[in-house]
């Protein structure tokens, strides 16, 4: 067992070696520009390219045509919010989504506000759930999108995305969802889920980081104007030299995480309920934040009354947590997940996140256990508000 | 988290020293507290003092960042031997110093003096002393 211990796979997962292997070639002898189609690199480029963006797209269940790839999901993001928004030309223009989404899709939405854009920012339940009938009521005769999440990245909750659509669908309105975080440990399918833009991001799924994609149904077409220019490709959605290394890397990824989703989805969630479990079972007053069920195999969002989250990763150095608050702004701000949930800011700076994936091994978590178990117990022994409870 | 904290931040935190209670009913102990659980930071000190005035005994309770509880525990260490006169002759921004604390966390540092010296009081009126 190496420490210190890996346990923070929402932010960002180790690159598979299986990934890395396949990459190298195009890094060193298979350098060429896919655009060059003058000479065998780029040939052999373009090939890798092509091969690398069907496999993604069929991860996906979308045709290789309508994936556009990007630097990654805060791109992709962007792409499609401003994308449709500006696709309207001046015209009124609305967007609805709801509080919980990452900061990628809220602050694109404040930036889109300047332009004129209205905003709708939906409500979630203590479960962390947006209601389908509140996105239908909320649709606007000029709403050019509706973005939920599919996954949450704090407490994995996994949108009701299939019911959303038949509603979004229902009004003539393009549905977006963020899948960055489910990709790759849930299924993920846009005819299943229903909808017509899915972002997301290589280096969540044991990936390179740098590349993700936007996968944009073309029947019916969704409208959408770039936002990045510079001419050269030959679709003219994206441009930019594509990162062929990344993009095999990508492909690589998808193919692992497909062949092994159903066991692995398995074995990260008995990780996970056993870690629960024992956390549970050895001290009081712990209480899951969002759901239980329909949630990421990986994810645990945990409140341990009584003790701040910094202070508690500061005395687990042996793992990798994130508390989803930073203690470097002069008034800490708790998560505006957790806050979203209507969780108080003591509750709310009282969480940890764990995010438990590939690499994490049985005995991992019979580690950690043992050690937040202890750390919890000694700052409890510090706390007043510890103190009162039990008073 | 290193690169956040300072080597004397982590080291209270880790091994917070005068961590613990000392009993309330005692005529010689009084204590204070600053901060609110809901604002994030909540600290409370108790000291106990000498019939000579001197602070004989420190014990803190924090519940908040790494710099709250280090400030914390280093106030009960400041005061230890203190004449009560002069016991928050210090100043917030000196354990703000010794911690290396960033001006953005100096509230932790004026939450542990504010907890001290709202002990002081307390211990003053307990005994009818003027302060």
């Amino acid at each position: 067992m190496h420490l210190p211990i890996y346990l923070d796979n929402h932010a960002t997962t180790r690159c598979d070696p299986r990934v890395v292997e396949a990459m190298l070639p195009y890094f060193s002898e298979h350098f060429g520009n896919a655009s060059s189609v003058t000479h065998a690199f780029g040939w052999r480029a373009r090939d890798a390219l092509e091969a690398a963006l069907g496999t993604i797209a069929a991860a996906l269940g979308a045709d290789a045509r309508d994936l556009w790839l990007t630097s990654g999901a805060t791109e992709a993001n962007n792409l499609a919010l401003f994308g449709a928004a500006r696709a309207r030309r001046g015209r009124a223009a609305h967007i609805v989504t709801c509080t919980t989404e990452h900061p990628s899709i809220l602050d694109s939405c404040r930036a889109l506000e300047k332009e004129e854009v209205r905003v709708s920012v939906l409500p979630v339940n203590r479960a962390g759930l947006v209601s389908p009938d509140a996105v239908a009521a909320a649709i606007e005769s000029d709403t050019v999108l509706v973005s939920i999440a599919h996954a949450n990245a704090e407490i994995g909750v996994l949108q009701p995305i299939a019911e959303i659509a038949e509603l979004t669908r229902a009004r003539g309105v393009p549905l977006h969802t963020d899948a960055t975080q489910s990709l790759g440990k849930v299924q993920v399918d846009v005819a299943a889920l229903g909808v017509d833009l899915l972002s997301c991001s290589a280096h969540k799924l044991y990936g390179p980081k740098g590349i993700g994609a936007l996968f944009v149904r073309r029947r019916p077409r969704v409208p959408l104007v770039p936002i990045l220019y510079g001419g050269g490709s030959e679709r003219d959605l994206r441009s930019g030299t594509a990162p062929v290394a990344l993009a095999v890397g990508f492909a690589r990824a998808c193919e692992i995480a497909v062949d092994e989703l159903e066991p692995e989805g398995l074995r990260v969630g008995g990780l996970r309920d056993r870690l629960l479990e024992r956390l549970s079972s050895e001290l009081p007053s712990i209480r899951r934040n969002g759901e239980a069920e329909n949630v990421l195999p990986g994810n645990l969002n945990l409140c341990f009354e009584g003790v701040e989250g910094e202070a508690l990763l500061l005395g687990l150095p042996e793992l990798a947590l994130s508390s989803g608050s930073a203690c470097s702004s002069s008034r800490r701000e708790p998560s505006h997940v957790l806050r979203a949930l209507g969780l108080g800011r003591e509750r709310a700076l009282s969480s940890i996140r764990f995010g438990l994936g590939r690499f994490n091994t049985a005995e991992e978590i019979e580690f950690a256990a043992d050690r937040i178990v202890e750390q919890v117990q000694r700052l409890r022994s510090v706390s007043p508000l510890w103190d009162d409870r039990r008073a | 988290m290193p690169e956040f904290y300072s080597p004397a931040v982590i080291e209270h935190c880790r091994h917070p020293r005068n961590a613990g209670r000392l009993p309330s009913g005692d005529p010689d102990v009084a204590g204070g507290e600053a901060g609110a659980a809901a604002e994030g930071d909540l600290v409370r000190i108790q000291i106990r003092v000498g019939p000579d005035h001197v602070v004989r005994e420190a014990a803190f309770k924090a519940f908040g960042c790494p710099a709250t509880i280090a400030a914390a525990s280093l106030a009960t260490e400041r005061v230890l031997g203190q004449p009560l006169a002069c016991a928050v002759e210090f100043a917030a921004r000196d354990l703000a110093q010794a911690l290396s604390l960033s001006p953005d966390r100096a509230h932790s540092a004026e939450l542990a003096r504010g907890a001290l010296a709202a002990a002081v009081e307390a211990f003053r009126r307990k005994r009818g002393l003027d302060s």
